[in-house]
């Protein structure tokens, strides 16, 4: 049911096997018979191209040898990237997280057993997919490692050994299984698959999972999560100038010169994230009211209602929703699209305007779909079809809109007042708070690192008071543990002061209206 | 008079009212079906309390000293000190307009929902709303009549002479004295309690909460004891009336445990929403939880609040404590249901009734049945709807024996023991069956010390313990207060801390336990 729904409106998931061939080959299963999405699933895993594991990458990719250099490779490659991953990054250790004190302990309240064999853990702690072939417990206990971001490595393994592969279109790579991560829309969905969910792969947390211990799922800012993680890679302004200014190639990853890959990154990731959000809200609620597994918990707000009660309270001012005391979907996915609808129009504001208004009202609608009374009843499947379709087009309209946006450091100054506006508006919750200011982050450290901005000092300042009521610190590095900063992350939850961020947001303004020119 | 001539005067009218009531009751619906708190016989008029504020009356200004029974300053001590008297005007605060706001309401002093019982009335005096006497009912909220009963029949009677139970029963007056008439009656606003009587429901539901209503978390004796009294507790043993009843403490306690347990099952049998629609004639109950209907389901105010109502921590005794439960209660990551008026009846219901075969009936497991429907978010609601009323008819069944029942030395240390123990399901691992067991501690302690009639030698040594409970139970604790927060939800509660002053409890009472006393 799920993938039936899917090929209308969505653009289709970029991962290997779920393909336009795969797509329709799902599509004639539907029409014979209306199969579960786990069996669709299954039949996805072991069809594509195949995992082959960390070994093979790390031959190349642990380090340069003096052969490299000679060659030329490293003036596009460092080489080193597993070692990066395998020494620092933390996705290298997610495996191991299922073998700890607290996996186990999630694993017996939920009666699952061994965590480390059971499928719902594995697809997003290692690159086990379910009904994938059997990686092994060597491969499994790696972690996340190079395939699961970069795609299953069977058919493009040995073809990008060689400088030719380099030419190659992103198209023709991911047709032979590798994910073009440089694409920020590819980046945010591929990251979002575990990092939010994506139930045709299996990465579903429930809430359960998280009543038993699994730690809460923070609002995920694309570029700045990238950032926090060691990086094994180099953009293509930092690689050597025979790559950096070969017009071919930077036609190929569709390079304009001026544009910041971190601007383009935050403002597409933005709309990007609603994308994923949407997705899996359907899948679940589609596969789930079959089952009378609907609501579940774990697709709404957390903060919602896991908040200790206070009166006077923010969220009894602020709440928006059709009826008061029903939980709201997260909102953090989406609150970056009127940044993004500002900027595919700038110069236009009233289609801006215009825009921003029915964009608000489609997310309304569908939003409505899932937090009306009575609630744990079956979803009106057409109703939300309706809703979710309208919000769709629009996200696919204003998504390709901002492929062809500029990004450069002018840009980046108008958003970056746009970020202050959107921040010191009323009713944000912490997650999309967060969202807002982590975006700011990423973009104004980028425009600065072109062209400082004027009194640097103060905005310095308000966005380290902002870093720490929002807990924007973020590490993916593995001298900084999970659980060691879940109770800092989650204390910041539970002090979130509303006025106080708009506040702090106001603030940041100031200073940029300064740098303004006249 | 003689004593003999005295009872021939009693057998008379005894016999009269009786026979009264029976040519009066005939053809009428049986009072069971009214909600508690509404008036007794529909169509008797409401008259408002200036008809009871004569200084002659029951507005002097200090009791009189006149009539024994009667102080004479009932009005008075009312609309000086009791918050019955305010409930129309929190209607216009702030909080209200908010709420009203929230819920799409015009205003809530116009709304029914809040009007029924934040100025009860009957359905005539609704209609009487623009009579001159309408606003002012309105406007004394919870008045005379609001728990005295309609006053246009027993008004002038009742300044003549002493009313009895059938009289007031027929005239529509509540009988206010007798215990679980009086905690039915304040449980149909403090519970809640279902449309019925040309009353709407009474229903503070979790929208309600939501949009700013405090929540009701209800114990009968510890709210009688906070409500300024004008009236004299005349504690009279229901199994001789010449005796005065020591036990009376826990008496109040027992039946107000059970009362609202009842009301509050009635009050999920509404929230289903089956039982409205099924006498709305829009579905057959046995199919309409098939029908998509808008109450709101599940109603998470039947649930533990504060299961969900919590800031995330990474460490949680909620999550140990999980483990340790039963399999009923193994529902993770569902909260818990029924956590505030359920967890003390086990160690109540002792005493089971029998069936009619002879066959001991557990007055509970139609409750546990319920339970383990109500654990799932997807609950049938027809099928809950009728578990609950058949709940509610067991447990009303019991209170009334539980009315009448001898609450002796023994019974009460029995008490004491068996809820400071906790349940023996371990179903008490949260603020709610903690509240719960602190406030049965309070008002067990203190007929514990009636029915001794001196200073008991423990209860030095018990008072500092149950201060102890009471502040693990506050919701704003030492050190939230220095970092200048308030809640109001236990934010560091945990319920291993109230395991040793219940421990030491148990330790003061053991010595003169059930056991001690039979030997």
């Amino acid at each position: 049911m799920s993938h039936a729904l899917s090929l209308k409106g969505l653009r289709s998931p970029d991962f290997p096997g779920a393909g336009r061939k795969c797509r329709l080959r799902w599509l004639h299963c539907a029409l014979i018979t209306i199969t579960c999405a786990g069996r669709a699933c299954a039949q996805d895993a072991s069809s594509g191209p195949q995992y082959i594991g960390v070994t093979e990458c790390a031959r190349c990719h642990e380090k340069a040898g003096t052969l490299d250099e000679q060659s030329g490779a490293t003036k596009w490659v460092r080489l080193d990237e597993f070692h990066v991953w395998f020494s620092q990054d933390k996705h290298a250790q997610a495996f191991k997280l299922l073998e700890s004190d607290l996996g186990r302990r999630i694993g017996e309240l939920l009666d699952l057993g061994d965590v480390t064999k059971r499928a719902e853990c594995l697809s997003c702690h290692c690159d086990q997919r379910p009904g994938g072939i059997d990686l092994g417990d060597f491969n499994r206990q790696q972690g996340v490692s190079c395939e699961s971001c970069h795609g299953p490595g069977e058919k493009y393994e040995k073809l990008h050994r060689v400088s030719a592969w380099r030419k190659r279109s992103a198209a023709e790579k991911f047709g032979l299984g590798m994910i073009d991560v440089r694409d920020p829309r590819k980046r945010t969905r591929q990251c979002l698959s575990c990092h939010l969910g994506n139930v045709e792969q299996g990465k579903i947390l429930t809430h359960a999972m998280f009543a038993a211990g699994h730690p809460p799922l923070p609002g995920f800012e694309t570029e700045t999560f990238a950032q926090s993680m060691p990086a094994h890679w180099r953009y293509l302004e930092e690689k050597d100038g025979s790559v950096r200014n070969d017009p071919e190639i930077k036609k190929l990853l569709g390079y304009k010169d001026g544009d910041l890959h971190a601007v383009k990154s935050v403002v597409i990731g933005g709309v990007e994230s609603l994308r994923v959000a949407i997705e899996l809200l359907e899948a679940q609620a589609a596969s789930q009211t079959t089952k009378g597994g609907w609501p579940e918990f774990a697709q709404f707000d957390c903060a919602m209602c896991h908040h200790d009660l206070q009166v006077p309270s923010w969220r009894q001012v602020t709440s928006t929703r059709p009826m008061p005391g029903l939980p709201g979907l997260r909102s953090w996915p989406g609150v970056l699209v009127d940044l993004a609808i500002r900027h595919a129009h700038r110069g236009n504001d009233e289609t801006a305007k215009k825009l921003a208004r029915e964009f608000h009202l489609a997310w309304t609608q569908f939003h409505d779909q899932f937090t009306a009374r009575p609630f744990a009843v079956k979803r009106e499947m057409t109703k939300l079809d309706e809703a979710r379709s309208h919000l769709a087009e629009l996200i696919e309209t204003l998504s390709d809109q901002l492929e062809e946006a500029a990004y450069d450091r002018n840009d980046a100054a108008k958003l970056l007042r746009d970020l202050c506006e959107l921040g010191n508006r009323p009713g944000h919750d912490y997650d999309s708070a967060r969202q807002i200011a982590w975006a700011f982050k990423a973009i104004y450290d980028a425009a600065s690192r072109v062209e400082p901005f004027e009194q640097a000092a103060a905005t310095g300042t308000t966005l380290g008071e902002l870093a720490t009521a929002l807990h924007l610190e973020l590490s993916a590095t593995q001298a900084k543990q999970i659980l060691a900063e879940l109770p800092i992350a989650l204390e910041a939850v539970g002090n979130y002061d509303p006025t106080r961020i708009r506040a702090l947001f106001a603030e940041l303004a100031k200073p940029l209206a300064a740098n303004r020119k006249p | 008079m003689s004593t003999s001539a005295n009872q021939w005067v009693w057998w008379v009218v005894l016999v009269t009212a009786c026979a009264m009531s029976e040519l009066t009751r005939a053809g009428e619906p049986p009072s069971e079906s009214l909600p508690p708190g509404s008036s007794s016989r529909d169509g008797f008029r409401w008259l408002g309390s200036p008809s009871c504020s004569a200084q002659a009356c029951h507005g002097d200004l200090k009791p009189d000293g006149t009539f024994p029974r009667i102080w004479g300053n009932e009005h008075t001590i009312w609309i000086e000190g009791d918050r019955h008297s305010r409930a129309y005007e929190a209607l216009f605060d702030p909080l209200s307009k908010q709420i009203a706001e929230h819920l799409k309401l015009t205003a809530a002093h116009e709304a029914q929902e809040c009007l029924a019982c934040h100025a009860p009335r009957d359905a005539l005096a609704r209609v009487d709303h623009v009579a001159a006497a309408g606003p002012l009912i309105l406007g004394e909220g919870v008045g005379c009549e609001g728990c005295h009963g309609a006053a246009e029949k027993w008004l002038e009677p009742h300044s003549r002479r002493q009313l009895s139970a059938v009289d007031k029963s027929n005239l529509g007056m509540h009988d206010t004295k007798d215990i679980l008439e009086r905690a039915r009656l304040c449980a149909g606003c403090h519970v809640g309690s279902p449309a019925a009587g040309g009353q709407p429901a009474r229903d503070v539901n979790h929208e309600l909460i939501a949009a700013g209503h405090p929540p009701l978390r209800y114990e009968f004796a510890t709210f009688l004891v906070k409500m300024p009294k004008h009236w004299t507790e005349e504690r009279r043993d229901p199994t001789d009336a010449s005796r005065i009843d020591s036990g009376f403490e826990a008496r109040v306690w027992a039946v107000g445990q059970i009362v609202s347990a009842a009301a509050a099952l009635d009050v999920l049998a509404n929230r289903t929403g089956v039982e409205v629609a099924a006498a709305a004639k829009t579905v057959a109950p046995a199919t309409a939880h098939r029908v998509e209907l808008d109450q709101p389901w599940p109603e998470f105010a039947e649930y533990d609040c504060f299961a969900c109502h919590h800031d995330l921590q990474h460490k949680s005794w909620r999550r140990e404590g999980y483990a340790k439960r039963g399999p009923d209660q193994k529902t993770l990551g569902f909260p818990r249901w029924g956590t505030w008026y359920y967890p003390l009846l086990a160690n109540l219901l002792r005493t089971k009734p029998r069936a009619a075969d002879g066959d001991v009936v557990d007055p509970l497991a139609p409750l546990a049945e319920l339970r383990a429907l109500m654990q799932s978010p997807s609950a049938d609601r027809g099928v809950v709807s009728a578990k609950a009323r058949e709940s509610s008819r067991v447990l009303g069944s019991c209170a009334s024996t539980l009315s009448r029942q001898s609450f002796d030395l023994a019974e009460v240390e029995r008490l004491l023991l068996t809820v400071a123990n906790r349940p023996a399901d371990g179903d008490t691992d949260h603020w709610d069956g903690t509240a719960q067991v602190y406030l049965a501690l309070v008002a067990l302690r203190q007929a514990h010390l009636d029915l001794l009639g001196k200073p008991s030698p423990d209860d030095t040594a018990l008072v500092p313990l149950l201060r102890l409970l009471y502040d693990e139970l506050q919701f704003t604790q030492a050190g939230d207060m220095r970092s200048g927060r308030r809640y109001d939800s236990p934010h560091e509660f945990n319920p291993e801390k109230p395991r040793d002053p219940l421990r030491e409890i148990r330790q003061l009472l053991k010595p003169r336990g059930p056991l001690d006393h039979e030997r």
